[in-house]
């Protein structure tokens, strides 16, 4: 039997996989950094309850997807630069960015939390608040200067609330580090303060807008898409920073007559967390067994993920904060939700990791004659080997 | 040389693999486009009994890694007897994760790679 194959075929052999990560990387989405936020939170939640063999491999997970995350951003803005500039000026896609913002902040809080980096998490601190401020002011800018804009219904949806997560993710990181960035104490934690007010003001502006377009727009199950957790992650978020914040604010004196404001404030932001969670679910019922939407991985589940380990998190320190111990019981049952959620999304992820070295392995397309005995096969790599 | 020994275990062969003592020429007939339909549909149906096998195990498993973790803690902050000293079979659930997210990426790899050579007019797999 003898095979007969064009010298290249080696050199074809790689082309379908870099093909295939060529079509992916162009098409990806601005939130993807939305894994590394959702990795970075449930392996806090887990460290703050005590499931700390998950919490630490979970933590080293993001130490390695935190950068590739970057290499893979920089590659796209090397290499599709216009449809980069494109997802800047688009009010589907970019608010995803905001999760680069958010993602550091969580990083920088891990740091601190499992590895006591607190240098690494002021290094951080300063990153995430630099990114915070180009990210906030270009998106809006452009977004507010742009000639054509979609309908509130085609333009609104979860992931805008994104802005708010990274405005609280400054102001999370910056008490994990007990307010030593900026600068004196005290003017940090005011600065911290204000961004956690800012992100409350954001969330109550962008949450009118989705709520308006929930109740007085058709909706399809398409538009439910899974950032829409993001409607309890922010909130979410906004308690955990306000929670750390009281408890910051006890030793300072600047802070310590609003501690009260502070944590009425976060009790409010739980609650709305909380009241989200059944409307999330049974929309979701809605979704996936009324209307029949197949549930398949997409990037945008991460933004599903985050939500659950934070609102784990956030009750935690809530339950701290306040000295109610009996919130621990609903911090523990969502610790093992986020840990669920975030094992099948990230199962869901390493499958198209695997169908993309699969592709990667097919045989390239080069036509050649096989012949075996007296039978002459033409073509056979080419037809899955059926006889033609 | 045992010439009796040799002839039995020849025929053993025969037995095994068939009309493997012909000496006309071998032709290598390949798989009709239904046979290779039906082995890879096959092939996908076992990849997704393996992947709902993972699912279920992997689950399982961070469950019970989550009950018996948070069970340890609060042993320590209550001194309750939920369970007298869970912390042991942390290691235990945290292999049952392992085996389920394995027997997921191998349900996956079959149902993934049963799709691929379903395409008649595509190239096949390396292996």
């Amino acid at each position: 039997m003898s095979l007969s194959q064009p010298d290249n075929a080696h050199e074809a052999a790689g082309r379908p996989l870099v093909v295939h990560l060529k079509a992916r990387l162009a098409i990806m989405h601005p939130a993807y950094f939305a894994l590394a936020m959702a990795t970075g939170i449930v392996a806090i939640s887990c460290h703050l309850l005590g499931l700390s063999h998950l919490a630490v491999a979970l933590s080293w997970i993001n130490v390695v997807a935190y950068p590739t995350l970057w290499v893979l951003f920089i590659a796209r803005a090397v290499m599709f630069r216009e449809r980069v500039a494109e997802d800047w000026r688009d009010h589907g896609r970019a608010p995803g960015y905001f999760t680069i913002v958010a993602a550091t902040g969580v990083l920088g809080t891990q740091a601190v939390l499992l590895h006591d980096g607190i240098l690494v998490g002021e290094i951080l601190w300063w990153a995430c608040a630099a990114l915070w401020a180009v990210c906030t002011y270009t998106i809006f800018a452009l977004l507010t200067v742009r000639d054509k804009k979609p309908t509130l219904a085609e333009g609104i949806n979860g992931g805008w609330l994104l802005a708010v997560v990274a405005t609280q993710s400054v102001c999370v990181l910056g008490c994990t580090v007990d307010g030593a960035v900026p600068g004196v104490r005290d003017v940090s934690l005011f600065v911290l303060m204000s961004f956690w007010l800012g992100g409350g003001m954001l969330y109550q502006w962008i949450i009118g807008l989705i709520f308006y377009r929930y109740m007085f727009f058709p909706f399809s199950p398409r538009d439910l898409m899974p950032p829409y957790w993001i409607n309890m992650g922010a909130v979410a978020i906004s308690t955990l920073a306000g929670a750390l914040l009281a408890g910051a604010a006890e030793s300072s004196t600047l802070l310590a007559p609003l501690r009260p404001f502070i944590l009425g404030l976060t009790v409010m932001f739980w609650a709305t967390a909380t009241w989200w969670i059944p409307m999330l679910l049974v929309l979701g019922i809605w979704r996936h067994r009324v209307r029949d939407v197949r549930l398949s991985y997409d990037p945008l589940y991460w933004g599903l993920v985050f939500p659950v380990g934070m609102y784990s998190a956030c009750t935690f320190q809530l339950a701290a904060a306040l000295d109610a111990p009996f919130l621990l019981w609903i911090a523990r049952a969502f610790v093992i939700a986020a840990a669920t959620v975030w094992l099948l999304t990230f199962l869901g992820l390493a499958r198209r990791m695997l169908h993309a070295v699969l592709l990667g392995l097919r045989r390239p397309h080069v036509p050649h004659i096989e012949q075996a005995g007296d039978q002459i096969i033409v073509g056979a790599w080419n037809t899955g080997g059926i006889t033609q | 040389m045992n010439t009796t020994s040799d002839t039995r275990f020849d025929l053993d062969l025969v037995s095994v693999v068939g009309h493997a003592t012909t000496d006309e020429p071998t032709s290598v007939a390949a798989p009709s486009k239904a046979e290779v339909y039906a082995r890879a549909a096959q092939q996908m149906r076992r990849g997704r009994r393996v992947v709902i096998s993972g699912f279920v195990v992997a689950v399982l498993g961070i469950v019970a890694y989550c009950v018996v973790c948070l069970s340890a803690a609060m042993n320590q902050e209550l001194g309750s007897t939920l369970l007298d000293n869970p912390g042991w079979l942390a290691g235990p659930t945290l292999g049952i994760i392992g085996l389920g997210s394995l027997l997921w990426l191998v349900g996956s790899f079959l149902y993934l790679s049963g799709g691929m050579n379903s395409d008649p007019d595509g190239p096949e797999l390396y292996f």
